[in-house]
């Protein structure tokens, strides 16, 4: 039995949920905008965790699932949760609801199944260039970076590599854009808060999907310096699946597993000369734009990976990069 | 510069240690940062690439912090503020915190030095773990634990023999949210944590890289260590509370006591506030130990 957590209409959850039912793979399925309607218990003694979700008045054994496909949205944004008209949300089922989620995202660190993805691994993304470090670690070359609020340092930067972007540090999203595409004198505002700048390394974006031990590769042709925002530039998006060289491959899989992600979507691109660099790993790709666009079954790999049967009945903790042993 | 302390204005324990350590230094080997002085420092250059990343870093005094020529840092930072985005927009507000975290956190992690709580994804100064996290790594290295519980709605859940309390809006002085013990009359629907009844004593144990200071660190010295090394912490308070008299606990080492208390891990945080002298001494001799030649 697999469990599947968020709001159901996302296309990412819903094609997991088509793929479940697809290829008849028992899940449960807890939907967030429903959560008034869920329970959960979780108990710690003895050396066991033992727990209960409860869903619409049925009752689930935390053991009794073997993986789990967490994609939910912070609490405090559920509809439900927000003031609707001239009405204010009911306390009460908004310190449940904070509670409920609270509580299953500290049973997602600690649980013996598999998880895509827990979360201590997802924050390895709130910081790009502590992400770069990883990256490195796995052979992958990245992009040469500065990190600077001083101006002289980034048009010192521009005359090394001429084409240079600019991009967020962290996790929020940001449009990638061409240096050249603003004034110098705007180039005094980083002095309020460092940023971040990389060479522009030029040729062909590819979107790997990593589930498990399998990867999926998309290669995507496109004139848009940042593929995502194509349309914005009336641009065209043209993806196919690709096939990457075995090396590439264990790579972005020994990626993952370095970084805690059985699932993830990892930002490549392929040089003219044929070399790769990494840019970014995704804790929560949205996988279902590129599965509706190349046929790869993404979703069916999630849902067969998580149904296979545990194989360490032990409680542990979740290991994050950093954190390693003395 | 041989000790480099990074904390938040107001950090007795950080600043108990810096004192100690100037006592022992020369002043200029030893500098204290606080998460503001960073944030404004006027030059920040952090270059990543094939090689190992390098941090040019001159703080408004015109000292400059040689990322690569320190011994060792005592790293006491948990957040990040901005005080110049006060004014901002909260969007705005928010980006600029979540790009300097990402910054600092990125810089921390790729100093060559030892850093005492060690920056992770886990926390910029502290291995944050939860409750529950930090019980089954107690369970892990040995140590008896408390039992713990919650319940969403205990008119469906409830914990019998142990009893109820309310997360309170408030932390308590290691950073965490705070619980307050309700009548189990009153619980009704209210999400509800359950906690096993011990009496109302406590002993703290503060782990200090090999060390453990505390009455019951010799008795638990093996447990605790190991602890220290499941959970990638170097410095740590155990709080143990004890259950009453009563058989032994299954889970940890035999823990019959001349008083015939069972004492069990009740908490543990990676953020101790610490004041014995003793203590501060410990952390001062474990930067030095630490020091990269």
């Amino acid at each position: 039995m697999i469990l599947l957590m968020g709001i159901p209409s996302e296309q990412p959850l819903r094609m997991v949920i088509e793929a479940a039912e697809s290829h008849r793979i028992p899940y449960v399925l807890f939907n967030q905008r429903e959560s008034q309607f869920a329970d959960l218990y979780l108990e710690i003694t003895n050396g066991k965790v033992v727990g209960t979700l409860r869903i619409h008045e049925v009752d689930w054994p935390l053991s009794s699932f073997t993986g789990v496909y967490a994609r939910m949205m912070d609490y405090h944004d559920l509809p439900e949760n927000q003031p609707r008209g001239r009405s204010s949300p009911d306390l009460e089922n908004i310190q449940k609801s904070f509670l409920l989620h609270e509580m299953l995202f500290e049973w997602l660190e600690i649980t013996p199944c598999r998880v895509m993805n827990r979360n201590s691994a997802m924050t390895s993304n709130l910081s790009k260039p502590y992400q770069a470090q990883w990256i490195t670690r796995v052979g992958f070359q990245t992009p040469t970076t500065i990190i600077t609020n001083d101006p002289d340092e980034v048009r010192d930067f521009l005359r090394k590599h001429r084409r240079v972007v600019f991009k967020s540090i962290s996790s929020v999203r940001s449009i990638v854009r061409f240096l050249s595409d603003i004034k110098i004198k705007d180039l005094e505002k980083v002095r309020y808060l460092p940023t971040q700048f990389q060479e522009f390394i030029p040729g062909t974006n590819i979107r790997v999907h990593i589930v498990g031990e399998q990867a999926f590769a998309t290669e995507i042709n496109t004139e848009a310096l940042d593929y995502r925002y194509a349309g914005r530039d009336d641009l065209d998006v043209n993806m196919t699946p690709f096939e990457l060289p075995m090396e590439i491959k264990e790579r972005c899989i020994a990626l993952s597993k370095l970084l805690n992600l059985p699932l993830c979507g990892i930002d490549l691109k392929r040089t003219p000369e044929g070399e790769y660099y990494c840019f970014e790993v995704n804790p929560s790709p949205g996988y279902s734009y590129y599965q509706v666009n190349t046929g790869q079954d993404i979703a069916a790999a999630i849902v067969h990976y998580l149904s296979q049967p545990i194989q360490e009945v032990s409680v542990g903790i979740s290991k994050s990069p950093g954190s390693e042993s003395i | 510069m041989r000790f480099l302390v990074l904390a938040h204005p107001g950090d007795d324990t950080a600043m108990r240690v810096r004192a100690r350590l100037v006592s022992r230094y020369p002043s200029e080997q030893v500098k204290f940062v606080t998460s503001e002085e960073l944030v404004y420092a006027p030059h920040w250059s952090h270059r990543l690439g094939d090689a190992r990343p390098i941090t040019e870093l001159t703080l408004a005094d015109k000292t400059i912090l040689p990322s690569h020529d320190l011994g060792v840092v005592f790293n006491r930072l948990r957040y990040v503020s901005v005080p110049h985005f006060e004014l901002a927009k909260e969007d705005d507000r928010n980006f600029a915190v979540m790009e300097m975290y990402a910054l600092l956190l990125s810089w921390l992690a790729s100093l060559p030095c030892p850093v005492i709580n060690v920056a992770s994804t886990r926390g910029l100064g502290a291995q944050e773990h939860s409750q529950a996290e930090w019980l089954l790594l107690a369970i892990r290295a040995g140590l008896p634990i408390q039992g713990y519980a919650f319940s969403s709605d205990p008119r469906a859940f409830r914990s019998s023999g142990f009893l109820p309390y309310w997360r309170e809006a408030s932390y308590d002085e290691d950073g965490n949210w705070a619980l307050k013990e309700v009548s189990p009359i009153l619980v009704g629907r209210h999400p509800t944590f359950y906690l096993e009844p011990t009496e109302n004593i406590r002993q703290e144990v503060l782990v200090v890289g090999g060390q453990a200071i505390g009455e019951l660190a010799s008795r638990f010295s093996g447990e605790l260590h190991r602890l220290a090394k499941l959970s990638g912490c170097e410095l740590l308070k155990v709080v143990f509370t004890p259950i009453g008299t009563g058989g032994p606990k299954g889970g940890g080492s035999d823990i019959q006591s001349k008083d015939n208390r069972h004492w069990q891990v009740s908490k543990v945080t990676a953020f101790p506030q610490v004041r014995e002298q003793n203590a501060i001494e410990a952390i001062v001799d474990l930067l030095e130990s630490r020091q990269s030649s």
